[in-house]
């Protein structure tokens, strides 16, 4: 399995089955998480799909409903707020065809620790550097040069 | 999903104990692997996140670990194929600890099955509190284990 022998047959293998993975991710995946946008300008399609909205902001809230700001769409949300105007969200909700609407599964604030996202991101990219100096002072990439076979 | 720090650390914990230093950066290669797929997938490549998400599933990290030992010499292969999978299912097992309102994080059966699932034991944010702990962990380890190395080197 890890020899060199059929080595072009094995890694054609690997790559082949990634491929079948992506092309299965592509045709099955589309229902995972759905943008809001998305629904918003296909709502027949995405009637009573369940979405994650990882942050909005509210803009508005009476008693039984409120409106969020995702920053692509503003939509009304069925449900009491989880915060109060002005608050960054995330939440789980079920999308609706007429409004169109959210019916809010689960909701909660984004504690203001949230907005360091950057923050994580930056170190995320300083550790990945790190990761691969430790690795280059362990292997070389030493690909072969593509050599002439004989002369014309 | 990128917070590679925390990853680091599980990473470093697991991985701090072998002795082949070659062999430890490939498990920290590992525990960065799904992030560093899913991000060049989803930014580099330009695909959907729902196209990326083979990147973060047990079965679909086998044919990329597979495809990475290759690249090995070959009496490293086996190796690296164990130290890239342990170190890539690690770093599943940390998101698979997020809580992502009940809609699921990691497609535990992938491709046969498109349900996502998620313990919920922290949320996405936390990772930035997380940060800190992570350096703590690391330095101690890091720290432990040259003293217990010149210990072995000091005679008597």
């Amino acid at each position: 399995m890890f020899s060199n022998r059929y080595f072009r047959l094995k890694l054609a293998g690997a790559l082949i089955v990634i491929a079948l993975l992506g092309i299965s991710a592509a045709r099955r995946g589309e229902s995972i998480n759905p943008a809001l946008w998305r629904c918003v300008a296909q709502p027949e399609r995405w009637n009573r799909e369940r979405l994650w909205l990882p942050a909005a902001v509210i803009v508005s809230a009476r008693d039984a409903d409120f409106e969020i700001d995702s920053g692509e769409v503003r939509i009304r949300v069925d449900g009491r707020a989880p915060a109060k105007v002005g608050d960054a969200i995330t939440l789980t909700a079920i999308f609706h065809t007429e409004g169109p609407r959210l019916e809010m599964v689960r909701g909660r604030a984004l504690p203001p620790l949230s907005r360091l996202r950057w923050l994580v991101e930056a170190v995320s990219v300083v550790v990945l550097l790190g990761v691969l100096a430790n690795f280059a002072r362990h292997f070389a990439f030493r690909p072969k040069v593509l050599q002439v076979e004989k002369a014309p | 999903m990128a917070d590679l720090l925390v990853h680091f650390a599980s990473g470093f914990v697991a991985g701090r104990p072998l002795r082949d230093g070659r062999l430890r950066s490939i498990v920290y290669l590992g525990v960065c692997l799904p992030d560093l797929l899913y991000k060049s997938l989803l930014y580099l490549g330009g695909a959907p996140t729902w196209l990326c998400e083979p990147t973060h599933s047990p079965l679909g990290l086998i044919p990329f670990c597979y495809a990475a030992a290759l690249l090995f010499e070959e009496e490293w292969r086996k190796r690296a194929f164990g130290a890239l999978l342990g170190g890539a299912y690690l770093h599943v097992l940390v998101d698979l600890g997020k809580n992502y309102l009940g809609s699921g994080v990691i497609l535990w059966a992938f491709p046969f099955s498109m349900e996502a699932v998620e313990l919920g034991w922290y949320y996405p944010e936390d990772t930035v509190t997380l940060m800190l702990p992570s350096l703590g962990l690391i330095a101690i380890l890091e720290l432990a284990s040259r003293l217990r190395g010149r210990r072995r080197a000091s005679p008597g």
